[in-house]
């Protein structure tokens, strides 16, 4: 249920960002291996859109409407307390504050389709389960959470697509703190490694309140 | 469940992010500061209004690229299929969101890939009068060209934008061009049909 | 639930079995070994590979950490990978949450069965220097083998 990793990937295969939520450093994992991670993970997202089943290639062609729509979780990573006796009891001020340029107590409120579509979506190890959302600029958002799942509510199985909906829902409000805090710094270059402490922190609080 | 672009027009989901899910920034300020910028641009550059063009171009430019990123972001709508899809979605969700107007598209070529958006409200050039020298070569909103440019090149959209006309030069409407060169077809990320 | 297609993979990186189910549903239909999946199965192979090699550098405290489940737009894989070197590989969709325990059948009953056990079946199939690094051609052509896989394996996919 904890999120172990977060990885920003630019669009060619460079990694832009990465920062471990774990307590225990990982064993000697220094920033070149995470380059190599990043750019491994890159090209794999690429061969999986060649291996589509047969079966699957004749069913699609046959049928025009394929639904990639991913619900509305609500209030993933937002911060719990949303009832109006737990809110009195923090006083008026909500403890997250103004999401950035997003007005509203959540960053978006409706379903919306998923720009992923022959891509790797999900990876269940042993350890953890790793999702991966990629944006229509190229951009991939990669999150590696320990075994079990997003949400609480599912502790069974970690191979459910509620649990990748709920990534996605995630991932995309980690895009949306990327798109507010990372591309408004006049002094951030475009593909270059991410050095943005309010970014830092606006992650963190996110990844705290997913727990 | 049916994709929210069908069940939501275009025009109701620009209304929607601008109304609700944006936060605000007063108008006037925002005229002030660019035509702080514009008139010291043209001071720098000793009234060369060409030059200033293209660095507002460039400005724009570099605005786009970025920009982008948060619309995708807030609005997470699919690509377009079709550059008629793609002038909806700049006139009724892009220019609805960020600058709270929603101009006209009309004069499309006839192979649908160059259209014009007929802007009637302008919030860069409120309470702008150009200067008589300026009038003759200055595209005064030539930022919002760039942004448009920078913006359709980072979903692979490879497009000439231009200003044809502008109410501040003494022309009857302010009409920008955007025309289709190509799609950027190697640069689409992998993983989308 | 639809089965798409089932692999085997060796230690030696070559694919010695392969049946792609081409019509959804339809126990029938398909291929067993054929010559244009090869590409597919180095494709597959590689992916695996990475995939496994990424998520082994990112285990702790030195338990073994094996990728289960890859999923991929419409459909997903799931790998059940032995000490041995040998790789089951499974395509289906997302119906069901996992396969590994019909993957782990398959390599405890039916190939150990089959080809392990068998003795006039060759337990490595490279034959020689030549045929490893995915270079090898040999398929599994044991006939009891591939029977008692379809067996096995209709059911689920006639679901």
């Amino acid at each position: 249920m904890a999120v172990r990793m977060l990885l920003v990937i630019n669009k060619s295969g460079g990694l832009i960002y990465h920062r471990s939520f774990e307590g225990d450093v990982d064993k000697g994992l220094n920033s070149n291996d995470y380059l190599i991670l990043a750019s491994i993970l890159h090209g794999s997202f690429a061969i999986a859109t060649q291996l589509t089943p047969k079966a699957l290639q004749l069913s699609q062609s046959s049928s025009k409407n394929i639904d990639y729509t991913v619900p509305y979780i609500p209030y993933v990573g937002m911060p719990r307390g949303r009832t109006s006796s737990e809110r009195s009891k923090y006083g008026a001020s909500a403890p997250q504050g103004k999401l950035g340029s997003f007005k509203g107590d959540d960053f978006f409120k409706e379903s919306f389709q998923s720009w992923n579509r022959s891509g790797v979506r999900q990876l269940c190890t042993d350890q953890f389960t790793m999702y991966i959302y990629q944006t229509m600029t190229g951009l991939k958002f990669v999150v590696a959470c320990s075994q079990g799942t997003l949400s609480p509510a599912n502790p069974s199985s970690s191979n459910n697509i509620f649990n990748i909906h709920v990534a996605d829902n995630f991932l995309r409000k980690i895009y949306c703190l990327y798109s507010d805090y990372v591309m408004k710094d006049p002094f951030y270059s475009l593909e270059m490694p991410i050095k943005s402490t309010l970014f830092d922190k606006k992650v963190k609080q996110m990844v705290d309140n997913l727990v | 469940m049916s994709a929210p672009a069908q069940s939501k027009s275009l025009k109701a989901i620009g209304e929607d992010t601008w109304k609700n899910k944006t936060e605000k920034v007063n108008a006037e300020l925002f005229t002030l500061t660019y035509g702080a910028i514009v008139s010291q641009l043209c001071a720098d550059y000793d009234r060369d209004f060409q030059k200033v063009n293209n660095h507002l171009f460039s400005m724009g430019y570099n605005i786009g690229v970025r920009l982008v990123e948060d619309f995708l972001a807030r609005t997470a709508l699919p690509r377009c299929e079709n550059m008629v899809k793609t002038s909806e979605m700049i006139s009724k969700c892009a220019f609805k969101i960020f600058l709270n107007m929603t101009p006209q598209v009309t004069n499309w070529s006839s192979e649908k890939d160059a259209f014009s958006l007929m802007l009637d409200e302008n919030p860069l050039s409120d309470f702008v009068e150009l200067p008589m020298d300026a009038m003759k070569q200055l595209w005064y909103s030539n930022v919002l060209s760039g942004v448009l440019k920078g913006a359709l090149e980072m979903v692979q959209l490879d497009c000439d934008v231009w200003f044809v006309s502008d109410i501040l030069k003494g022309d009857p409407q302010t009409e920008l061009r955007i025309k289709l060169n190509k799609v950027l077809k190697d640069e689409v990320p992998i993983g989308e049909d | 639930m639809a089965i798409y297609s089932f692999w085997i993979f060796d230690k030696h990186c070559n694919c010695i079995f392969d049946r792609e189910w081409t019509l959804i549903s339809n126990s029938a239909s398909g291929t067993i070994n054929s010559k244009q999946t090869e590409e597919t199965a180095k494709l597959l192979y590689g992916m695996i590979y990475s995939l496994r090699s990424v998520t082994q550098k990112l285990s702790r405290d030195d338990t073994a950490n094996d990728v289960r489940s890859i999923s991929i737009g419409k459909y997903r894989i799931h790998t059940y990978c032995t000490a041995s070197g040998l790789w089951f590989v499974l395509l289906s969709d997302y119906k069901q949450a996992s396969y590994a325990h019909v993957l782990q059948y398959i390599h405890s009953h039916i190939y150990v069965k089959y080809v392990t056990h068998n003795i006039l079946s060759p337990y490595d199939f490279a034959a020689n220097e030549n045929e490893t690094r995915g270079q090898g051609f040999r398929k599994i052509g044991n006939r009891n083998f591939i029977s008692s896989l379809e067996a096995f394996l209709a059911p689920m996919i006639a679901q």
